[in-house]
């Protein structure tokens, strides 16, 4: 008797682990199809945004992807590349950067002149306090991204003695954002 | 059930936020502009409403036991599907909605719906409720996107009205009175918390004056069929 529910209880199991399974598979089948439709255009989407912010940072015919640089000790920089003039010179550096923020990871593209100089900052993902750290990703003319424009190596926040000042109740995001900066100014120099 | 019941019921007396209190943490978190309200409550409309069918259609057949993981499982698949349409199709709105959408998955709304309602109705009733219920959802983060935006910048409609090239989502909204005079706090957490405080004593207070009054026309019916 003790045999026979034990035994009934096993079926059950196997049962339960069977339906399951079957959901399962069914979503895991209509989740496949709709990542087919969905995945070019979902990618053709990301690749504009990388590129408008290639261009709104430094404008370049093309960028050939650096490898031997010096990254910093978060791996921060996950795409470091070179700008070239139709003349095939050196005209900058394009940095495609991933590092925390005050309140999650922010994605920013850097782009550098051959001198070493910021030319501007884009911030393509982040999720920063909105109308305090936000205002960091604002692209708008006169906002505050702009003050990074000119930043050189060893510039830093007001606060931390530099020139550059703080979003005022975002000084994390601010000098988060100034750091990647210097991160992304010592790899371009890395790469000599 | 009747379909008129059902709608007072998600839309009012049985609001999912404002009487139910489920599904606050994204009702905090994202109702800073009207373009983020409306996007969230028609994602979770249309999740709930397939949710909600797809429970229903399966209640017979799925055991007892494993209901919850049956029920999550049909709900991360529909939120994927949405997270996944949104990216390819209204790119706007899930770099603002961000976590959000992928958060719904944890939203009690809708596997309170599925667990109180769903698995014990038809399918007819069940896709109702997830219209009404996705419904009353909305207009509750309707609400607190126009208060909290109008107090905290000044503004309504940020990313509907004002459009850049046409783009949806793009636009400052119509200025009421200059961002600078606006109560930052409100578009902050602390300005939800505060925002849906205040709408929840709002509606406790209508609902209880209309039960009274309903008692007190009970009470005279009573008195005059006495007399």
């Amino acid at each position: 008797m003790a045999e026979k529910t034990e035994k009934k209880s096993g079926n059950q199991i196997v049962k339960l682990a069977l339906v399951l399974l079957a959901v399962a598979a069914i979503m895991a089948f209509v989740l496949g199809i709709v990542n087919e439709i969905t995945k070019d255009r979902i990618a053709e989407i990301a690749a504009e945004k990388t590129a408008t912010a290639y261009a709104n940072v430094l404008e370049a015919p093309t960028y050939d992807e650096a490898t031997d640089f010096t990254n910093d000790e978060n791996q921060t920089i996950t795409k470091l590349s070179v700008a070239k003039n139709d003349a095939g010179e050196t005209t900058g550096y394009v940095a495609e950067t991933t590092f925390s923020g005050a309140q999650g990871m922010i994605t920013m593209v850097v782009g550098l002149d051959d001198t070493y100089t910021c030319t501007g900052v884009y911030i393509t993902a982040h999720s920063e306090t909105s109308g305090l750290g936000a205002k960091a990703a604002e692209t708008t003319a006169g906002a505050w991204r702009d003050n990074v424009v000119g930043a050189t190596e060893g510039t830093a926040l007001a606060k931390d003695g530099g020139t550059i000042e703080a979003i005022s109740g975002a000084t994390i995001t601010s000098r988060a954002v100034v750091n990647e900066v210097q991160s992304v100014i010592a790899a371009a120099k890395s790469l000599g | 059930m009747n379909i008129k019941q059902q709608f007072k019921e998600g839309l009012i007396t049985n609001n999912p936020v404002l009487v139910q209190l489920i599904g606050m943490c994204a009702t905090m978190a994202i109702t800073t502009s009207l373009f983020n309200g409306i996007g969230m409550g028609i994602s979770v409309l249309v999740i709930l409403t397939c949710c909600n069918v797809v429970v229903s259609l399966i209640r017979k057949v799925i055991p007892n036991d494993i209901r919850l993981a049956i029920f999550v499982l049909v709900i991360a698949g529909f939120v994927t599907i949405v997270d996944l349409l949104l990216q390819a199709y209204i790119p706007a709105l899930s770099a603002s909605l961000g976590v959000f959408i992928p958060l719904i998955v944890v939203n009690c709304i809708i596997i309170g719906r599925a667990e109180a309602f769903c698995q014990k109705n038809p399918i007819g009733p069940s896709f109702f409720d997830g219209i009404f219920q996705g419904l009353g959802y909305t207009l509750v983060l309707i609400a607190m996107c126009v208060i909290r935006e109008f107090l905290g910048k000044g503004s309504f409609g940020t990313g509907i009205f004002h459009l850049v090239d046409g783009v949806i989502g793009t636009g400052n909204g119509i200025q009421i009175f200059p961002a600078e005079y606006g109560a930052l706090v409100m578009t902050l957490p602390i300005g939800g918390f505060i925002t849906l405080g205040c709408l929840i004593a709002l509606m406790q207070y209508a609902l209880k004056k209309s039960e009274k009054k309903k008692e007190k026309a009970l009470a005279e019916q009573k008195e005059k069929e006495a007399a």
